[in-house]
């Protein structure tokens, strides 16, 4: 297999042209999202995710640390995204591409920044004892979409995860094991959701720039192919009260402000679809969760 | 039944081959992309270079797991048939899903890391000199009886346990042949080491039938266009 | 290369010319007559010399207040090994159980290469191994690594004076500290001339350094001994326990507690001896050949054509690690059984 991923100009164009009629490779209409498969692993915190051929993982763990000096009052939360070459080979080991600290960054912005988790609630001892929430994403297959894949993974993950339950007696702190005591879940503050725009130019490039026809095609959740052509990008975070959390342009084929308004109106009915989505699916696994419990403490004569 | 759960191959698109194996609470993806060009530092005049590289299910990569891509390069070096892709790369990844062991033990790990590669690589059409498969014991005591050892152990056993192993034979015609790899810790006497490799020994040769039967399985599943 | 008289005439080179552009053959060439590179025997071990590093403030003669805690010196061959331990501090309360459980030393790695730059995988890989030898043999106790912490408190005449629970009765200390810590340990290795694998010199130093190794006494003083200070950050009231005021007593130590044996380590290769050099390195096999244990490897003929590894790791009756690699010459039981009892007499040898 080539490591690098090039696309041949007879694809190029044919993807381009497809596209401009509002026809594209898999089917999938200019403005819809894929399809997103969430599936909750046994132990609290482990989600896979997957958007077509795009897959990943989120393990949410916690432990107890010591809290930043400048915030005494405050968790530690880490979110970390490094991209091995399982995803492609691309992908170099060991060196983050300017994509990758882009992906970081991102991701970093929409949930850590935004304040989806409530730092205040994991203090445990003013200045001395926290907990540290992290969030390793592994990215495991690549068809493109892995900003908004990785940002629904680390928000299915936090609200799925349960942190040991701790009692504090004067100076020691105890904490209770799984199955000591039922442990807690996270606070979760907000649940932002990010949809990537990607725009392409039918027309030469100066023809965009002078302004007279804003003709550019967007298209919502690009596969691999589409994002290796596209010539700019659009990253909208929103959550279901329907507040901005962070909006991302960097760089690329310019285009018309209004069209913002537009394109966030569109992300706004993603986001509420699958805000919707996650909820069900982890009302279902606590509904199968809280049966097990229901099973196993009916065995116990206690 | 062998201490293998489950095992699948093809799960991957933008790699070569790729395998999951699951074994009790432990399971790990593998990749492979390959022979692929080398980067010049990489690259060796005769043989297949081979980037290895393992990765934690939680948190970041440390010398924990370069001691386990040591293990599980000197069990790959030596079975695939490097001189046939000269100055090539074989990029080989192994993301750790679930551990099922704890920080200090890389036992389970170990043998699911090398059994996973076994099967991706066989995904990938890389050449192999042998079939190979490994597995893990404990050993509650000392002294312990023969029968005391435990296959596959728990996080629990292992922490209880005063030695672990791990143990990697290569198969030939379904019997285990060369010992590839066997590291024991912990204290143990001669006599329970020579005892681990015999156990071992049969199990990976348990380990290796359903490897069989899950290359059979795919062979069938890749070739099914000739019916 | 210079050619005086022409014509054909077959090449001849100097055995260490040789050793660097076949290694192979010369490395053939030595077993064929029963001898290896370095002219040992197939089962000779380089000599050892251990020695205190007289790096640590215990057994130095001068006074220093260095902050190694226990060192040692190890040469074998050309190589040498120092290893110095420090240690760091850090609170933990742990439970019965919990004390019982096996530590670890923190071992850092460095081999001498001339140039500076990020560890490569080979000290990577020796910090660990060493790591986790120590921690699955169990001769290091997390109770042996708690902090004896006494408590300095001033006379009436303004003299202070220092009480340590266990060399004072219960009365004359006026409270014990609620609060626990304990030390950990950090192995730093400094490799010069490294002329082959490294774990067997790296182990007997780090071994030397942990039995020489004196961990010193500490106390707090009595009227910090539970001091709060008030914080105030963003609208938020609340105390911050002062951390740092346990300070080292330097005068008074005790030596780190070793639980069993740590054992010596010894590492050997099995390499086929060609009857006749075939030249063809494929791995096909051919029964005319005999395969060979070579001790303690040394040298890059040894390094890159004696793939196959046995390293052990024994202490007495007992087995710490047996690490195994077989990837080249097929490693039997016989191979096995006849290290073992090499490294068990060398053990016996070197630590009596």
């Amino acid at each position: 297999m080539v490591k690098g991923l090039e696309i041949s100009t007879n694809e190029q164009t044919f993807l381009l042209e497809a596209l401009q009629k509002g026809i594209r490779m898999d089917g999938r209409k200019v403005d819809e999202f894929r399809n997103v498969e969430i599936s909750i692993g046994d132990e609290y915190g482990y989600i896979e995710i997957r958007m077509g051929k795009t897959k990943i993982l989120a393990r949410v763990s916690a432990e107890i640390t010591q809290p930043f000096e400048d915030r005494p009052f405050e968790g530690v939360f880490q979110i970390s995204t490094e991209v091995s070459p399982m995803a492609s080979p691309m992908f170099e080991h060991n060196r983050q591409s300017s994509n990758e600290v882009l992906i970081s960054r991102l991701i970093e912005k929409a949930i850590r920044r935004s304040g989806a988790l409530d730092l205040e609630s994991l203090c445990i001892v003013a200045g001395s004892k926290c907990w540290l929430i992290r969030a390793d994403l592994h990215f495991l297959d690549y068809d493109g979409g892995f900003i908004d894949a990785s940002c629904i993974a680390v928000m299915v993950g936090l609200s799925h995860f349960r942190k040991p339950d701790i009692s504090i007696n004067g100076d020691d702190i105890v904490v209770h094991s799984i199955e000591e005591r039922e442990p807690v879940p996270l606070s979760i503050l907000h649940m932002p959701i990010c949809v990537t725009f990607s725009f392409f130019n039918p027309h030469d490039s100066e023809a965009n720039i002078k302004g007279d026809a804003n003709e550019e095609l967007s298209i919502i959740d690009a596969t691999l192919s589409e994002e290796l052509l596209r010539q700019g990008e659009l990253t909208l975070t929103l959550n279901k009260n329907r507040e901005v959390c962070q909006i991302s342009k960097a760089g690329g084929l310019p285009m018309d402000a209004l069209l913002i308004m537009d394109l966030a109106k569109k992300a706004y009915t993603i986001t509420e679809r699958l805000t919707d989505q996650i909820k069900a699916v982890l009302k279902e696994d606590e509904l199968k969760r809280s049966e097990k419990n229901k099973l196993l403490s009916a065995s116990n004569a206690r | 039944m062998s201490s293998v759960n489950t095992a699948q191959t093809s799960l991957l698109n933008r790699v070569d081959g790729s395998s999951q194996v699951e074994s009790g609470a432990t399971k790990v993806l593998c990749s492979v992309t390959g022979p692929i060009e080398a980067k010049s530092r990489q690259e060796l005049p005769t043989a297949a270079a081979l980037e290895i590289i393992v990765r934690p299910a939680v948190g970041v990569s440390s010398t924990r797991e370069k001691l386990l891509e040591d293990k599980l390069r000197s069990v790959l070096s030596s079975v695939i048939v490097r001189h046939i892709y000269p100055r090539q790369l074989i990029q080989i990844v192994v993301q750790v899903l679930q551990a099922g062991e704890s920080a200090e033990y890389t036992v389970r790990e170990t043998a699911a890391a090398i059994n996973a590669s076994f099967l991706a690589l066989i995904d990938a059409n890389v050449a192999l000199h042998t079939s190979f498969s490994a597995t893990c014991l404990a050993a509650p005591t000392a002294q312990s009886p023969k029968e005391k050892f435990i296959l596959s152990p728990t996080a629990d056993e292992l922490k209880k346990a005063l030695s672990n192993h791990v143990v990697a034979y290569s198969i030939v015609n379904g019997e285990s042949e060369k010992l590839l790899l066997s590291d024991s810790n912990g204290s143990f006497t001669e006599a329970q080491l020579y005892h681990v490799l015999d156990v071992g020994a049969a199990e990976c040769e348990l380990i290796h039938k359903k490897f069989r039967q899950t290359a059979k399985e795919k062979i069938e599943h890749d070739y099914v266009w000739q019916c | 290369m210079s050619e005086t008289d022409s014509g054909l005439r077959p090449m001849a080179f100097a055995p260490d010319i040789l050793a660097r552009i076949a290694p192979e053959l010369s490395l053939q060439r030595h077993l064929a007559i029963g001898l290896r590179p370095s002219l040992r025997n197939f089962h000779e071990f380089r000599p050892v010399q251990t020695g205190d590093g007289g790096l640590s403030r215990y057994t130095s003669s001068s006074q220093n207040d260095s902050p190694v805690l226990g060192s040692a010196v190890l040469k074998s061959g050309n190589t040498t090994v120092i290893c110095g331990i420090t240690a760091g501090i850090v609170e933990e309360k742990l439970s019965e159980q919990a004390l019982a459980e096996a530590a670890s030393v923190y071992p850092v790695v460095e081999i001498a290469r001339g140039r500076m730059g990020a560890p490569t995988d080979e000290e990577m890989i020796l910090s660990q191994k060493l790591f986790e030898t120590v921690h699955h043999a169990g001769v290091l106790q997390k109770a042996a690594l708690k902090v004896n912490v006494g408590i300095r408190s001033q006379n009436s005449d303004g003299t202070s004076e220092v009480f340590y629970p266990d060399q004072n009765s219960e009365d004359d200390l006026m409270f014990k500290p609620s609060r626990e810590w304990s030390f950990v340990l950090y192995a730093h290795f400094q490799v010069f001339s490294r002329e082959g694998p490294m774990f067997d010199l790296c182990w007997g130093a780090l071994v030397k350094a942990l039995q020489a190794t004196q961990l010193p006494y500490a106390y707090i003083d009595e009227r910090i001994a539970d001091i709060k200070v008030p914080i105030r950050s963003r609208g938020h009231f609340g105390t911050v326990r002062e951390n740092y005021m346990l300070a080292c007593d330097y005068a008074r130590s005790q030596p780190l507690e070793i639980a069993g044996k740590c054992g010596w380590s010894s590492s050997f290769g099995v390499v086929d001896a060609h009857s006749e050099e075939s030249g063809d390195m494929s791995g096909d096999i051919q029964m005319d050949e005999s395969a060979v244990l070579l001790a303690d490897l040394q040298g890059e003929a040894e390094e890159t054509n004696v793939v196959s590894r046995i390293t052990v790791v024994t202490a007495g009756e007992l087995l710490h690690n047996v690490s195994i690699v077989g990837g080249g010459a097929t490693i039997t039981k016989q191979f096995l059984k006849q290290a073992i009892e090499v490294s068990r007499r060398r053990a016996a040898d070197l630590l009596a």
